[in-house]
């Protein structure tokens, strides 16, 4: 390809006006990277596909690279394991920090140990919660929540109520977000909130759901002791 | 008399002789940090909060700093003083008096009723420390109810015993006093007392912290979530002026709008619990047709039943239709009630006085509070002495009803008049804007309406005139309306819209106008403004008055901050940093 020793007047006129036109003469002058040429049809850009000098056909065949690129392709194939998963029959476990559902959690009696301050709602910046406030049924403490909702479609997972609640009484779980078929399923009332995080969730994790004391994330390609 | 002339942080001030450091630097727009001190209480000077460094001049005319900072409430200005309020002394100290403050205060916050408009969380996140160097068991006090309308937490309490005040100096009951010594000094009730004192509930305004709580409004709200809307108290022909606080278009609770010729701080839990009727579940919420054959009739729209009720004042005729008004309607509901229905076959009905006549007034003990005969020299108090008043009469407009509609109209004379008219057969159709709450119309006005052919009423809720009627149509109540009231003592004042009205409910003045412009008459704008603007032209009793006029704009309805706007503090990045040092440190 002459172009760049002689430019052509299109060339020197601008891409804008005359791509077509320069591709075109490019293709005529060069022969054989034609299809190249008309297809990018830049007139000034250097065709990459020129082979360096000095290289024989032989050698421009590039059989051996071929050949030590597909012996790679086949032994990923046939020896190693594969980096990607079967989702959702198989799934990669979260960082245990990750910032999933939520949790209501409860004390060893079994009552929530949230006191409805409404400071969680306070902080929600997608205003998903929604909690009515009454007078509680234990001696211990004075307000408890009646209900406590959380539409889990309007939530962000922002994980700003966990840092608003003055009683660790809210958490956001690895567990990621569930999937339904309607809109009210989205929509967690306190029952849902206080078991959301089932037991086999927390054995995944080997210090049971406390953020702190799961297995550390491992990085590219997972923990695969954790996938079963 | 001769003023003092003084400096507050560099501004020159005159004030009368006698006034207190933290008045005058409140008057001015200097914000000092106070708990006990409350501008209708004697001064305590017990909560420390309120330091400033005082320098008075010499025999030498020279400024000479005082040893020690002093309290701003209990030291009088003089000739010549210098105070400075924001020193790193005078900030040392607060830091020091918060820090003692917060020793026995749990942290409560995230369940207090107060969290959000608590003067010990502004005053530590402005002035204190965000750390606590006790490491001892902190008190532990008694929680209780006091009365009705209050509960007491004793662990939050400071003891600046402003209620303590309150009820010897403004209430003049003595129900609450302070029981035990020093770390373990705590308020309690008199023995044998319950705190019923119709004025109760404004402990609650006045308490800084959350010790004393409404348990009308109990763990119901959280304060930062209310919009607030000022307005008159309908309940009474004192005509107090409040805030309504609604949340989500729902009331939660009124609270006084300091206003020193109406109500001073306070109003009467009365009226502090006279919301109720507005979420009633017997609230009307549609239009009614309700014949006395019960042929047919049904739910009706708006135009429908105005259509109808419009029908039946033609049928009618002027001599067979007569009109009643109630005391609760604005005065602009009233103008335009007397241009369609004029003044001589109308009649005023309204909720009866009170029966117990120990309710009102109320005298406080002024040999207790020192403060009164300032305050009554400043035009703070009532007559007779009183610190507050209860009217009798439990309508909020009678007076403006009175000027409106004339005296004779509103006489109960001309009532029975109708009613004899009414059971004489005369009367074809007779149109009833109550919209009162807990009215129960006479013995021979509820026998008056049921003989009536046609009878309109526009009310509230279902009960016995809903009952007599044939054509019910849902009113608006007082926290749904623009308009002005005018009290007991002719004084005009506004109301404001808090929310609107439920279902197909309307306002009278919608009502009215719609029924008016249904009849063919020449209506004009239906805007209380506009309205408003007539009734000055046209009525004597209110030449002079401007929409914007009767607005009486109290900033704030809290009655422990002061009137004039807070100094807010800026906080630079570098005061940031400083903050955080401070912490760790």
């Amino acid at each position: 390809m002459k172009a760049p020793e002689h430019p052509s007047p299109a060339g020197l006129v601008g891409p804008a006006q005359t791509s077509a036109a320069a591709g075109a003469a490019a293709s005529g002058a060069a022969g054989e990277p034609a299809a190249h040429g008309a297809a990018e049809g830049e007139p000034d850009e250097e065709p990459e596909s020129e082979p360096p000098p000095g290289r024989s056909w032989v050698e421009r065949l590039y059989l051996r690279e071929i050949a030590s690129g597909l012996a790679r392709t086949f032994r990923h194939l046939v020896l190693e394991r594969p980096f990607t998963t079967d989702y959702p029959d198989e799934q990669l476990p979260y960082n245990p920090r990750a910032r999933g559902e939520h949790i209501l959690k409860v004390d060893e009696q079994g009552r929530e140990k949230c006191v409805a301050c409404l400071l969680c709602e306070a902080a929600c910046p997608s205003k998903c919660i929604r909690i009515v406030v009454g007078p509680s049924p234990w001696p211990d403490r004075e307000r408890y929540p009646v209900e406590f909702e959380i539409d889990m479609l309007r939530c962000i997972y922002c994980g700003y109520c966990e840092d608003a609640c003055p009683c660790d009484a809210i958490e956001l779980t690895p567990k990621p977000y569930s999937v339904y078929d309607n809109r009210e399923a989205y929509i967690y009332d306190k029952e849902k909130l206080k078991n959301n995080y089932p037991q086999d969730w927390r054995e995944r994790f080997s210090g049971g759901y406390g953020k702190l004391t799961g297995p550390p994330y491992r990085g590219e390609g997972g923990d695969r002791s954790l996938i079963r | 008399m001769d003023k003092v002339r003084f400096r507050i942080d560099g501004i020159e001030i005159e004030a009368p002789p006698g006034t207190m450091v933290l008045e005058a630097a409140l008057d001015h727009g200097i914000f000092v940090p106070h708990y006990c001190f409350h501008r209708a209480l004697s001064v305590a000077g017990n909560c420390r909060m309120c330091m400033v460094e005082v320098r008075l001049p010499g025999r030498d005319g020279k400024l000479e700093p005082a040893r020690k900072p002093s309290i701003a409430c209990a030291t009088e200005v003089a000739e010549g003083m210098e105070v400075l309020t924001t020193t790193p002394l005078v900030t040392e100290a607060r830091k020091g008096v918060l820090e003692f403050l917060l020793i026995n205060h749990p942290l409560d916050c995230p369940v207090c009723d107060q969290a959000g408009e608590c003067d010990l969380q502004d005053f530590s996140y402005e002035f204190g420390e965000a750390f606590s160097r006790f490491r001892e068991d902190k008190l532990i006090k008694h929680t209780k109810d006091f009365g009705p309308e209050v509960r007491f937490y004793g662990n939050r309490c400071i003891n600046c015993t402003r209620c303590v005040r309150f009820t010897q100096e403004i209430a003049g009951s003595c129900d609450l006093v302070q029981v035990q010594r020093g770390g373990h000094n705590v308020i309690d009730l008199a023995p044998g007392r319950v705190f019923d004192h119709p004025l109760s509930g404004n402990v609650v305004d006045i308490c800084p912290v959350g010790a004393l709580v409404s348990r009308d409004m109990l763990h119901r709200v959280r304060v930062w979530h209310l919009e607030r809307t000022p307005s008159i108290c309908p309940h009474c022909a004192t005509g107090c002026n409040i805030e309504i606080h609604t949340q989500d278009e729902v009331v939660h609770r009124l609270k006084p709008r300091h206003n020193p010729e109406v109500n001073g701080y306070w109003m009467c839990d009365f009226g502090r619990l006279g919301y109720k009727h507005i979420h009633a579940p017997q609230r009307l919420l549609e239009h009614r047709w309700q014949p006395r054959d019960r042929a047919e009739g049904g739910r009706l729209g708006f135009q429908s039943v105005i259509e109808l009720v419009a029908e039946a004042i033609r049928t009618a005729g002027p001599e067979g239709t007569w009109a009643l008004a109630s005391a609760w309607l604005t005065n602009e509901e009233l103008w335009l009630f007397r241009r369609l229905f004029g003044t001589e076959q109308v009649a005023l009905i309204a909720r009866p006085p009170w029966q117990e006549r120990r309710f009102y007034p109320v005298w406080g003990d002024s040999e207790r509070n020192p403060s009164l005969p300032r305050q009554r020299e400043r035009g703070r108090l009532l007559e007779d002495g009183a610190t507050f008043m209860i009217a009798a009469d439990r309508n909020p407009n009678r007076t403006g009803a009175e000027r409106i509609l004339g005296e004779q109209a509103c006489a109960p004379a001309r009532l029975d008049a109708f009613v004899n008219a009414a059971l004489a057969g005369q009367v074809r159709c007779a149109v009833v804007l109550a919209s009162m709450p807990d009215y129960l119309p006479p013995e021979p006005l509820a026998q008056a309406l049921a003989a009536v052919p046609e009878t309109v009423v526009v009310d509230l809720a279902d009960g016995p005139l809903a009952g007599a009627a044939t054509i019910v149509i849902a009113g608006a109540a007082w926290a749904e309306k623009r308009g002005t009231f005018t009290n007991g003592r002719g004084r005009t004042q506004r109301l404001e819209m808090a929310r609107p009205t439920p279902g197909q409910a309307r306002t009278e003045l919608e009502v009215l106008h719609a029924l008016g412009t249904q009849l063919g008459r020449p209506m004009g704008p239906c805007s209380p403004r506009r309205l408003f603007g007539e009734l000055v032209g046209e009525v004597a009793a209110f030449a002079g008055l401007s929409w914007e006029g009767v607005h009486h704009q109290a900033p704030e309805w809290s009655p422990h901050m002061a009137a004039q706007p807070r100094r807010l503090p800026v906080l630079s990045p570098a005061a940031l940093v400083r903050q955080r040092g401070g912490g760790a440190g």
